[in-house]
């Protein structure tokens, strides 16, 4: 019987959350799998896995219910041990138990095991989340909600904002990992990964590790067009990511499925605007420009993350580029409008 | 907002994954089940897979595919007037791995649901495997690979047998025949002469296959010119009536018939035989001027359904076509008059293993009833030229294979 520290057990259960599926479509991909002295998950896209805190015989266990248990207790410190159908939860005058398989059912062995593990780039987990944003959430292109690692660059596009990242990768091909699950080791620190058939593997220094199902990249769109830098330069007030925010207000409401705001952007000054059935939103502000007047729409959360985040901008007649200092490239695309 | 690209480009399905859904399915947590998720079963000495449907009571107990009446008529019967041993020579597996039960406890077909649950199963069984051949037997196991290696409605075995397909996505041979017990049960009923010709030849076509169909997968695309320039355009049109050989053309247009108000053609493309394929828009009065000499050109000329480029191009060119050479719908018709098997994207998938390759298109191509029209206007004009070279290029080489098809014959 196994008395532990009910957080950090809690918290460890917590970082392979990545691997649960909500829906069981492959067996015992929501449950927490105990099994060879480790403890698994696996929802066939990502598979994560550290070494079992517990124990006990190799089992399944629900995972909302024993994550739901574990965060009520009020204990610090609890005994957990595998009875005949359950996993025992005991603390001060409380016991509780969920409901466990014996049989361990998840097909974690179709993940291929790691091979040479190689030291990620300091700069990967910044580079991701540079990236990450990017990735598209609509479900008729599977290759935009990936991201693309190449050996120069990662990369990602959801057709309307375009990010790449200049890195070095040691890999033999291109490959696409769902942005969504990717997403999920920026906070883990990961630092090694290793390329197996269908897999890229990262690991940290506590032993945690995430297993991604990569894709071939073959039909990825070519996106070298976009990182060609040019316009004319526009900088943007730091207020105008509230405004735009503000102006998303009647935006929001057209029927049409972009919801974009209009700008005005003339010598040294910025109009936002959005209009509906139900009224209209007008917002000036200052901004550093010295082109001619272009009108323009674009989508106002990316207009609110522009000038949050980057403010320095290129404009051009379809874009708005940023360029930061380790080159790395922002893009969104601008409809011009005639006046 | 237009993004950086049309959405037709940015289109792109979710990969097949590899982990079978038995959490959806549950076909194997059936009471009395012997042995679910019944494993691939045979040495493959061979490198042949074949499929099954599902496993029957007798498969189930004895938990091997094939292993019930009709599967020992087929390996006795059948494979052994070829030399081969089923579990020897072949790998054995079935579309889904555990015995579907009815409410009687008897057999029951798999539902397509079931079936799609255990897709990724096959898909790795055939990714670990790697064979040269592939077999299916049986409408299921037709409804379990079809999407795999091309689209995902199968449609039925007879669509399917007698092809011995050169597999781009796998890079194997595949092909389908019907299932054992069909021919089985036709000889009880003393019928057994065709089904069992049917299963002799399709397995002497896959003993055929010694070797995988690429030593590299062909690249099509590269072999597709897309010329905007209206003078570099009827510079090649003039040097495809020059030399002569016979050339495949394929048109693309706003809607199915030429008298509906508004027709046009927007782009055309000429494949010649040995020669190369290019595609061009049609806007230019100049190019179709030299369109038109092409089709009043002694050359012989190769299409899918001629009688739609004939029909567009008396009404809308005001040309008829001169030296019609070969129809590669027509002489499918004659080869094997199944439904559903005669557009040059079948064809070009059963002959040359072609997967599909109009999906950025598909849709806005599509008209809208017999007499509408289709959104080719928002197709980008790359896109409609890349889609528009490929057919009259497969269309060239499947008319190629046919025609030895027929001199065989």
């Amino acid at each position: 019987m196994d008395k532990i520290d009910r957080l950090k057990f809690l918290q460890k259960l917590e970082t392979l959350s990545a691997g649960l599926s909500s829906r069981e479509l492959i067996e015992q991909s929501s449950c927490f799998v105990f099994t060879d002295g480790m403890l698994w998950t696996f929802n066939d896209a990502i598979a994560c896995s550290r070494k079992s805190p517990l124990d006990i015989p190799d089992c399944a266990v629900g995972a909302k219910p024993l994550l739901e248990l574990l965060r009520r207790l009020p204990d610090e410190s609890i005994t957990i041990s595998a009875a005949d159908k359950h996993l025992m939860i005991k603390g001060k005058n409380k016991r509780g138990g969920i409901r466990m398989e014996k049989e361990v059912m998840l097909p974690i062995g179709s993940i291929d095991s790691p091979n040479k593990w190689i030291k990620l780039s300091e700069h990967f987990l910044e580079a991701l989340e540079f990236v990450v944003g990017c990735v598209s959430t609509k479900e008729d292109s599977f290759d935009l909600q990936c991201v693309h690692i190449t050996k120069k660059f990662i990369e990602a596009c959801d057709n309307f904002q375009f990010s790449r990242y200049p890195l070095k990768m040691k890999l033999e091909n291109s490959i696409l990992v769902l942005g969504k699950m990717i997403k999920s080791i920026i906070p883990l620190g990961m630092t090694e990964y290793s390329i197996a058939k269908g897999w890229i593997h990262f690991r940290n220094e506590a032993g945690l590790g995430y297993a991604l199902r990569i894709y071939p990249a073959d039909d990825y769109l070519d996106f070298s067009k976009l990182t060609i830098t040019e316009g004319k330069p526009l900088s943007l007030g730091k207020t105008l990511a509230e405004a735009a925010e503000r102006t998303a207000m009647f935006a929001e409401q057209l029927l049409d499925d972009t919801h974009n705001i209009h700008v005005e952007l003339s010598k040294n000054q910025i109009v936002l605007k959005s209009e509906s059935i139900d009224g209209f939103f007008q917002e000036r502000k200052k901004a550093e420009y010295k082109g001619d007047k272009i009108n323009f729409q674009i989508m106002p959360e990316q207009l609110a993350l522009l000038a949050r985040n980057y403010r320095q901008t290129l404009i051009s007649d379809n874009r708005l580029t940023v360029q930061t200092d380790n080159n790395a490239i922002f893009v969104s695309v601008i409809e011009k409008k005639d006046d | 907002m237009q993004g950086f690209f049309s959405s037709a480009k940015t289109k792109s399905d979710i990969p097949v994954g590899t982990t079978a859904f038995c959490g959806r399915c549950q076909l194997h947590k059936q009471k009395g089940l012997k042995h679910p998720k019944m494993k691939v079963a045979g040495k493959g000495r061979r490198r042949i897979l074949i499929v099954g449907d599902a496993p029957d009571s007798v498969e189930d107990i004895k938990g091997v595919p094939f292993k019930e009446p009709a599967g020992k008529y087929f390996d006795d019967e059948i494979l052994s007037d070829h030399g081969i041993d089923l579990y020897k020579d072949c790998w054995v597996t079935t579309a889904v791995r555990c015995f579907p039960k009815s409410s009687k406890g008897k057999y029951r077909e798999p539902t397509s649901a079931e079936i799609e649950c255990c897709r990724p199963h096959l898909l790795q069984t055939i990714r670990k495997l790697k064979p040269i051949a592939i077999l299916a037997m049986g409408i299921k196991s037709v409804g379990s690979l079809v999407p795999l290696i091309w689209k995902s409605s199968g449609g039925n075995v007879s669509r399917w047998r007698g092809w011995c397909i050169p597999s781009h996505t796998f890079n194997t041979w595949v092909s389908f025949s019907i299932h054992p017990l069909a021919a089985k049960i036709a000889r009880e009923k003393k019928q057994q002469g065709l089904y069992e010709i049917f299963l002799h030849n399709e397995i002497k076509e896959v003993l055929k296959k010694q070797d995988r169909p690429y030593t590299k997968i062909p690249n099509y695309r590269k072999d597709v010119k897309l010329v905007y320039d209206t003078s570099d355009i009827c510079q090649l049109i003039q040097k495809t009536i020059k030399v002569g050989r016979p050339t495949a053309w394929d048109i693309e247009t706003n809607c199915l018939k030429p008298e509906t108000p508004g027709a046009d053609i927007y782009s055309c493309s000429l494949s010649q035989l040995k020669g190369p394929t290019f595609a061009f828009p049609t806007t230019s009065p100049v190019v179709r001027k030299a369109l038109v000499k092409f089709l009043r050109s002694p050359v012989k000329k190769i299409a899918s359904n001629l009688k739609f480029e004939d029909r567009w191009s008396r009404s809308i060119l005001q040309t008829p076509v001169r030296a019609w050479w070969w129809d590669t719908m027509l002489a499918a018709h004659v080869i094997n008059g199944n439904r559903g098997a005669c557009s040059i994207k079948f064809l070009s998938f059963v002959y040359l293993g072609v997967p599909i390759y109009n999906k950025s298109v598909d849709d806005l191509l599509r008209a809208t009833g017999e007499n509408g029209l289709n959104r080719i206007m928002d197709i980008p004009m790359e896109d409609l030229l890349v889609y528009n070279g490929l057919d009259s290029l497969l269309e060239r080489d499947v008319s190629m294979l046919q025609r030895a098809q027929f001199r065989k014959a």
